[in-house]
């Protein structure tokens, strides 16, 4: 693997209806700055400075506003995303890393890698709701489909844990290969995919059941594993 | 039995009911809504952590940071964070008793000690002339050891035995890799100066097997015998001992850093310095950033106030591994922990990039090796076109077919 930037990308449809006018947002963690792409002519057309070691990024609903994890800095920064200008920071715990925000667009889930907590941030009010203690290296979060469920995975620990988004209350672990980084609930929130970089593998878990239900392997070369899609 | 004592038999078989319902109750429910962990039984794993006070031999040298008294223990120490933090979700504890050997001390005698109560997962820091009594004790037996402190290749070879596993890689392993960023660069010319200890001698040993592995060539060889410290006149004499010989790189092996050091800006020729000083394969760099490695250095600097050393890192694994084994085992018997370490199911995420594991035919820990200065990774071993049938890990070191380890 070669010294690559930390980049996260989004995908924003400017306006509906109009396909082509699409804008990709990515993140550079090396930089800490927010790279604006126009997605049909592929070019970049802006760069913007951000807070330090930006990585996790997502859209509110009506993708008006963009917000990232400025990791160093230990909050999370938002931006309108007409104007890109930044309208305010949020408090995110700890060196937050990964967040999602849930279907209710309010409740920011978010991964605090260096103390091992999960903090739930209800970004109207800017409070922060609980704040969750869970495996070490908390890194991919999801948030059910129908908003009852969010999961994270702890990197150093290997497993999935399952909060429960009305209680804030750790109610499940499932253990998966090593290191697992990106979570993705099914449309249908049925299943649970989890990708383990360096476990080669991605776990379907059944949310029901809360059972590995298959694993997926990569040939990977020198064993290095799959790394999720887009976010990563 | 009476009437009166059915009834309260009936009773408690009732409640026994009623607590097995209860039991199950939340189960039912959860897989709809709510719920709890379902509770387990708390195992306890302990885990004796061994090791040696360094006795500071270096030259007086002012600016000399002092020699870490806490390297490795440190590394078990963050290694039982993390088990711990992981445990809590399967119902396992682990314990780390700590025995530092004073002078005269045994180490034979500290196992009986774990021995006795209840320890026989053993991280052992220790000098090779520590391991030796060590493994000669009859406890021994009986304890599954983690060599995080010797490199020496002879516990991998001749000296191996089962459940003697090997977390700090060999020098076979750190030469393997050096070697093979060397010739990957076609410094392929190498002029050995070699030091008089006993480290120094098994280096260089390793140095040469590494350059006829990988098709280098050892051009000249001097022994640095010099007791003295030479700093005062290393400008002199470092200028006069490395003349008239012709060659890519100098590789020195001096692992106490009596003399290496002086190599550097001195040679006849201007000419790099790798080996124990310079240009140095470690089993752990603290430059190192990738693959999540960025974290678990914060975390280190977090709980020890400085940055982890190779030997801090490879107690680290050993203490990682029994947590992963007893995690996938779901047991905390040492023997099935072990077993699990040593079978081909067993995967440990070390921030290195790739899983790694135990080699089945030495107890090794394969691992890719960072090779740096102080300052900066300059590569990571193994190099991209040294190929191996099974793992590219496998390239460093002693391999399968060459080995000559018995562990009966």
């Amino acid at each position: 693997m070669k010294s690559i930037a930390y980049i996260l990308a989004l995908v924003l449809t400017a306006t509906a209806g109009d396909c082509t006018a699409q804008t990709v947002f990515v993140s550079n963690e090396k930089d800490n700055t927010l790279s604006v792409i126009d997605a049909a002519r592929l070019e970049v057309t802006q760069t913007i400075p951000v807070g330090k070691r930006p990585r996790g990024i997502t859209l509110n609903r009506d993708a008006t506003k963009l917000y990232i994890c400025a990791s160093d800095d230990n909050r999370i920064e938002v931006y309108d995303t007409a104007t890109l200008k930044k309208t305010g920071d949020l408090p995110s715990g700890l060196d937050p890393e990964q967040f999602f925000l849930a279907g209710d667009d309010r409740h920011l889930y978010i991964a605090n890698e260096e103390n091992n907590v999960v903090t739930v941030l209800d970004v109207q009010s800017r409070q922060v709701v609980a704040q969750i203690d869970v495996g070490v290296e908390p890194e991919g979060m999801a948030v059910s489909p129908d908003g009852t469920l969010a999961v994270h995975t702890s990197e150093t620990t290997n497993m999935v844990h399952r909060i429960h988004t009305s209680t804030h209350e750790l109610i499940d672990n499932t253990l998966v290969d090593q290191r697992p980084r990106h979570a993705e609930f099914t449309e249908d929130g049925k299943q649970l995919w989890v990708s383990s970089e360096i476990g080669g593998t991605v776990a379907v878990i059944d949310v029901a059941r809360r059972e590995v239900v298959k694993t997926i392997s990569f040939a990977v070369k020198g064993g290095k594993g799959p790394r999720a899609a887009c976010r990563d | 039995m009476t009437q009166r004592s059915r009834r309260r038999g009936c009773e408690v078989i009732g409640a026994l009911l009623l607590v097995l319902l209860m039991a199950s109750a939340p189960r039912l429910v959860t897989a709809e809504t709510l719920g709890e962990v379902a509770p387990v039984a708390q195992q306890v794993i302990r885990i004796g952590y061994l090791s040696r006070a360094a006795e500071d031999a270096r030259p007086a040298l002012y600016g000399l940071p002092p020699r870490l008294s806490d390297e490795g223990a440190q590394g078990a120490r963050l290694g039982l964070d993390d088990i711990n933090s992981s445990g809590r979700f399967m119902g396992q504890r682990f314990e780390l008793a700590e025995t530092l050997l004073a002078e005269g001390e045994d180490a034979g005698e500290a196992l009986r000690a774990f021995a006795e109560t209840g320890r026989s997962l053993v991280v052992a820091y220790l000098p090779a002339a520590d391991l030796d009594p060590a493994l000669a004790a009859p406890e021994a037996v009986r304890t599954i050891i983690f060599n995080a402190g010797a490199p020496d290749d002879r516990f991998r070879g001749a000296d191996c035995r089962a459940y003697l596993m090997h977390t700090i890689p060999s020098r076979a392993m750190l030469a393997d890799a050096l070697a093979q960023y060397l010739v990957r660069k076609r410094w392929t010319k190498w002029f050995l100066v070699v030091g008089s200890r006993p480290g120094d001698v098994l280096y260089a040993e390793a140095v040469r097997r590494a350059a006829g592995k990988f098709g280098a060539e050892v051009v000249s060889e001097k022994a640095w015998v010099g007791r003295f410290d030479a700093r005062r006149t290393a400008a002199e004499e470092i200028p006069l001992f490395t003349q008239d010989v012709r060659y890519d790189v100098l590789v020195v092996a001096d692992e106490g850093g009596f003399f290496g050091d002086l190599f550097l800006y001195r040679t006849w020729d201007p000419r790099l310095v790798a080996g124990t000083q310079g240009l140095t394969p470690a089993g752990w760099h603290p430059r190192l950033e990738q693959w999540g490695a960025a974290q678990l250095q914060s975390r280190f600097l977090r709980k020890a106030n400085r940055s982890m050393t190779s030997r801090d890192y490879a107690a680290w694994a050993a203490v990682r591994s029994i947590g992963e084994a007893a995690t996938r085992t779901r047991s905390s018997a040492p023997h099935v922990i072990a077993e699990y370490i040593q079978s081909d199911r067993f995967e440990l995420a070390a921030f290195k990039g790739r899983k790694l594991s135990f080699r089945a035919w030495d107890g090794q820990l394969r691992q890719p090796i960072p090779v740096g200065w102080s300052e900066s990774v300059v590569s990571v071993s193994p190099q991209e076109g040294f190929l191996h049938r099974s793992s590219e890990l496998d390239t460093l070191g002693f391999d399968a077919p060459e080995n000559a380890c018995h562990r009966g």
